[in-house]
Parts: C-alpha cells; sequence; structure tokens
C-alpha cells in the first residue's frame, strides 16, 4: 500500500503533472508531500515515514543523483524505491540510474499510464519481494 | 541522413512529441520565409542548456498569451490561477521535455548526455548568433519557434 509519496522537482508545474498522472494512475488517496529540491527530499524521507519518493533528475541545490546516492546509502531508506522522471531518458542514462538505485525511469513526457506500470511493478515486488 | 537532416528530424520528433503529449495538439512545421508573427514584445523565452556531450542551448519562443493557454492546458490551471510563474514554469517545462527527447533522438543510445537548469524570460530570446537549427510552428491557432543555438551544433553542422 503506498501512503505517503515524496514528489521531488524544482518545478512546481512539473509537480503537479506529476501528482495528477500518479492519481490517475491509482493512488488518489495517498498524501503527496512535495519537495523543490533532492535536499528538501531527503529531509522529508529522514524525518517522516515515506512509501515512495518521485523525482526529476535536473534540479537546483541537489540534483536527483545525488538524492538517489544518499538514499541508497542509509540502512534505513535503502529499500525506498524511487521513481526517476526524466527528460534523459535514453538507455545509457536509464541502465546507469537504475544501477545507481532508482526502482525505474520514466521518460517525460510522463503519463498515467507510464506511470501505473512502475506502480504495479513496486507494489508486485512488496508483495513478493 | 546528412547533419542538418538529423537535427532537424530530431527537433521535429521531439516537439511533435513532446506537444502532442502534453497539449493533444498536432504541430506543423513551417517554412522560414512564412510569416508567422511570434517574436514582438509580448514574446517569452525558455532556455534549456544542453552540456554534454554538445554544448549549447534549446530556446522556445512564443507569445505570452499562448504560454496561458499551454499553462492551462499543461497543468490544468483555471483562467484565475495562471500567474506569470505559472506561465514561465510550464514554458521551461515543455522546453526541458523537448530538449531531452531531442538529444536523446540525436546521440546513441548507449551515450550519456546532459542537460542544465531552464530560465525564462520576457521579449526575444537575446542570443540568437549561433544559431544552428531553427523551426517555426503553428500549434492550433498559435505559433512556436524553437531553435538549437551553440558552436558545438554548428560544428557538427560544419563537418558534414
Amino acid at each position: 500500500m503506498i501512503e505517503n509519496i515524496v514528489i521531488a522537482d524544482d518545478s512546481s508545474t512539473a509537480r503537479m503533472i506529476i501528482k495528477r498522472c500518479l492519481e490517475i494512475a491509482g493512488t488518489a488517496d495517498a498524501n503527496f508531500i512535495e519537495a523543490g529540491n533532492g535536499e528538501e527530499a531527503l529531509k522529508i524521507v529522514r524525518e517522516q515515514p515515506i512509501d515512495l519518493i518521485v523525482t526529476d533528475l535536473n534540479m537546483p541545490v541537489m540534483d536527483g543523483r545525488a538524492l538517489i546516492r544518499h538514499i541508497k546509502a542509509s540502512p534505513k531508506l535503502t529499500q525506498l524505491p524511487i521513481l526517476v522522471i526524466s527528460s534523459v531518458g535514453n538507455e545509457a542514462s536509464r541502465e546507469d540510474l537504475i544501477e545507481q538505485g532508482a526502482f525505474a525511469v520514466i521518460g517525460k513526457p510522463i503519463s498515467p499510464a507510464s506511470v501505473a506500470v512502475a506502480l504495479e511493478d513496486i507494489i508486485d515486488q512488496d508483495q513478493w519481494g | 541522413m546528412n547533419e542538418l537532416d538529423k537535427i532537424q528530424s530530431s527537433l521535429a520528433s521531439a516537439v511533435s512529441t513532446t506537444m502532442e503529449n502534453m497539449t493533444f495538439e498536432e504541430i506543423e512545421i513551417m517554412d522560414e520565409a512564412d510569416d508567422i508573427q511570434i517574436v514582438d514584445s509580448d514574446t517569452i523565452w525558455s532556455m534549456l542548456p544542453f552540456q554534454k556531450p554538445h554544448s549549447g542551448e534549446l530556446v522556445i519562443q512564443i507569445s505570452r498569451s499562448y504560454g496561458k493557454v499551454l499553462a492551462e492546458e499543461v497543468v490544468g490551471l483555471v483562467d484565475d490561477d495562471v500567474s506569470e510563474n505559472a506561465i514561465n514554469d510550464a514554458l521551461a517545462e515543455i522546453a526541458n521535455t523537448i530538449a531531452g527527447r531531442f538529444m536523446g533522438a540525436l546521440v546513441p543510445e548507449n551515450q550519456e548526455f546532459e542537460l542544465g537548469l531552464p530560465e525564462t524570460g520576457n521579449g526575444s530570446f537575446a542570443d540568437q548568433s549561433e544559431v544552428a537549427a531553427a523551426m517555426p510552428l503553428r500549434i492550433g491557432c498559435h505559433a512556436m519557434y524553437v531553435s538549437i543555438v551553440g558552436k558545438d551544433f554548428i560544428d557538427l553542422l560544419e563537418k558534414a
């Protein structure tokens, strides 16, 4: 069950689009917490229970790659699934991000359908993994 | 396909996919010679820097009134909620998406690329001295001007 979701993106427009896609994809009842960069997102996940992080890559202060590194380096947070929403969506970048610890990489422009597939995979892994 | 064709087709594909997905509008690529009024005192722009493997910029210019339409269509804002920030934010998000898709189509699949952070502003974009490719577009009843700027891209074209 995905109850608490952090959306990290420096663009408020992007955060609204991501939130809407997540809601349509099946998390309408979730509690959404918005962060303007990786540092804010990291602070949130360290302070409260979070089930999923959805993050952009290109952000000021702390970018998405650094956020992934910090989360994966923390024994307490390492199991937290991270969905990366990125315009940098070629195969080499995807593979590198998955290797760093992203659960999935969704290329922009995102759609509820692409988000739904990733959410199903997260729920499947949570049940059987 | 020569380098100019590759840049043009990558750009056309990136703009088309992005605009159709985000605004559900089909784009029409115009000739440079076509008289479409975009750049005037009411123009707004968004610039997204390319950092690796080629440095340069993607620049989008539209009218402020089309920016308001995009903010409404992309984010679903209603009329009263469309602030200056919301318009700039929506245009920056579109620039970011187009730039990513453009570089994704241009560089080989096994090669990583990096983008910078978008900037937005009012009036026509100042530095258009190193335009490698330019694409005037009509989207519904609106106009958009997309260009790829930077010496790296001009060098690519000259090497071809």
